[in-house]
């Protein structure tokens, strides 16, 4: 199953876990948003970085 | 009455009259408080106007340099500040009402450099709340408009730096640039603007979006008072965890630099292209012919998969913008604009895993940028895919269609990750009269060598020297 395939089940699972009241309509605006942003997610896991250490460098290029 | 002609200056050109005494900095100021007081109603580019402190700076740098203490290009020079740069005793909205109130006990770093140089704060421009988009409206505040064209975006996130610039309100404004924020709205408001490499200019007292991707750098109409604001801005600061710690340039020397010889790399991705309108496309390619002429050497170059480092931009800004506003996000969410409330909640269900990954394709890209460019100097694209649209709710309108709004960062964001300097310059107008923008990018700690051939493109055209009629 791809990252991005999050069902509104599950949605409202981790919106309560999240803190949020699952019967909220504000949850049915912010669903479309979290599909996006784990949408990006494929192109993320899909990339390849092995090698790669997360983090980023110092502005002075060291570790 | 003020001499109208001073506010349409730039601020090499103040600064020329001001040091020879020809005119007094109040003269410059009063020019620029008549400027805004009849075009802010119309304009909105402004959350808190000083023109008391305003006054009282201008006389005091007028005593300065009567009394012979001319500092330098700077002295007497009115600064509009994006409303996320603290101010002493000056309220610091970050365009949000959950900070309307909130008054700094200190200046940030940058605000005090510039003050040190002799410049001042005008005031406080609009932003998008948290600087947390690339176009949307402020509600509170109200959305500034596009001198060129007042049914037009600004593009964000300073987009009232990027407003009050053009429309001659203060010769220079600062912003901050996540993933564009400085050098969309200067493309789209036909003004120069450069984010320089992450480290060079201290974020503290900059309230944060992205706390490993905000760069400070300044809007001005010209590349030359980019460089003079550079001198004064750069510099290391202990209370900035980013900050460089290396040898001052002087970014003014680098004008002197020409493009014989320059090796450029002409993008040629489709990420850059696919949503790029056929006008933009064609200042473009005028622009990089133009280049070739001065004596740079231009190749087409794919940088590959930017989609990728595009992706990691938005997960890293996602998750640490809800980071820093985890707390006030849960006490206050109806407080937020409800773009950037979703904006910000979606981090709630960000898993770890997904920021770590955004990071190591981060380092991908360290290594990808620093091989091109063994081959090549410098980089160039068009700064937006577009002129300044009109927006349509979260999209802007297109000649062919309509695109999120989000899109307008699309060429700018996939430099910030990775820290790079990359400076916008006017290279057109489109057939309604709206500019374009050109964005030459570099390796780490070229500014100078990016802002050297950026002025040298400059001065080969007069794009900049245009005024919106307003």
């Amino acid at each position: 199953m791809g990252q991005s395939e999050l069902d509104k089940e599950t949605f409202l699972i981790l919106a309560r876990q999240a803190g949020f009241d699952p019967a909220d309509p504000h949850l049915d605006d912010l669903f479309p948003d979290v599909q996006l942003m784990l949408g990006r997610m494929d192109v993320l896991f899909g990339t390849p970085t092995d090698g790669f250490e997360p983090g980023y460098r110092s502005p002075e290029g060291g570790a | 009455m003020a001499d109208a002609t001073l506010s349409s200056m730039t601020v090499a050109e103040l600064a020329t009259l001001i040091k020879a005494k020809d005119v007094s900095p109040v003269d410059v100021a009063e020019a620029f408080i008549e400027r805004t007081a009849s075009t802010e109603p119309q304009l909105n580019a402004w959350i808190t106007l000083l023109p008391e402190a305003t006054r009282a700076a201008a006389k005091q740098a007028e005593a300065d340099i009567v009394a012979g203490g001319y500092k330098g290009p700077l002295h007497g020079i009115p600064i509009g500040l994006k409303d996320l740069f603290w101010t002493k005793g000056v309220r610091t909205t970050s365009g949000s009402a959950i900070t309307k109130d909130f008054v700094p006990s200190e200046d940030a770093t940058v605000v005090a450099k510039l003050q040190d140089a002799g410049a001042y704060a005008f005031g406080k421009t609009s932003m998008v709340e948290y600087a947390y988009g690339g176009s949307e409206h402020n509600d509170l505040y109200g959305a500034p408009k596009n001198p060129w064209d007042l049914a037009h975006v600004t593009g964000g996130s300073s987009s009232g730096s990027g407003a009050a610039v053009a429309a001659g309100q203060v010769p220079i404004a600062l912003g901050s640039d996540t993933a564009g924020s400085v050098r969309a709205p200067a493309a789209l408001c036909g003004l120069s603007g450069h984010k320089p490499t992450y480290g060079l200019i201290s974020r503290f007292g900059v309230s944060p979006l992205s706390w490993s991707m905000d760069h400070v750098g300044p809007l001005a109409h010209t590349v030359e008072d980019v460089a003079i604001a550079m001198n004064a801005m750069v510099g290391f600061d202990a209370r900035d965890p980013g900050s460089a710690n290396r040898a001052p340039e002087d970014y003014l020397a680098a004008l002197q630099a020409d493009l014989r010889g320059l090796r450029i790399g002409v993008l040629e991705d489709d990420f850059i292209w696919d949503v790029t309108v056929p006008e933009v496309k064609a200042a473009f390619d005028q622009a990089v012919t133009q280049l070739t002429t001065l004596g740079a050497a231009a190749e087409g170059v794919s940088i590959g998969n930017l989609d990728r480092i595009s992706a990691a931009q938005v997960t890293i800004t996602t998750a640490e913008a809800n980071t820093y506003h985890h707390e006030m996000i849960q006490r206050a969410p109806e407080l937020y604009h409800p773009v950037v409330r979703r904006r910000i909640e979606a981090g709630f269900f960000m898993p770890a895993a997904a920021y770590v990954q955004a990071q190591r394709v981060r380092a991908t890209f360290d290594e990808r940028y620093a091989s091109l460019f063994e081959t090549f100097d410098l980089l160039v694209t068009p700064t937006t895919p577009s002129p300044a649209p009109v927006a349509n709710g979260l999209n802007v309108r297109l000649p062919n269609g309509e695109m999120p709004s989000r899109e307008l960062v699309r060429l700018t964001r996939v430099f910030n990750p990775n820290g790079l300097p990359a400076i916008t310059v006017p290279c057109g107008f489109s057939g309604d009269g709206l500019p374009m923008g050109l964005q030459f990018v570099g390796p780490r700690f070229s500014d100078a060598q990016v802002i050297g051939a950026a002025h040298a493109y400059q001065q080969s055209t007069d794009w900049h020297k245009r005024r919106p009629v307003f």
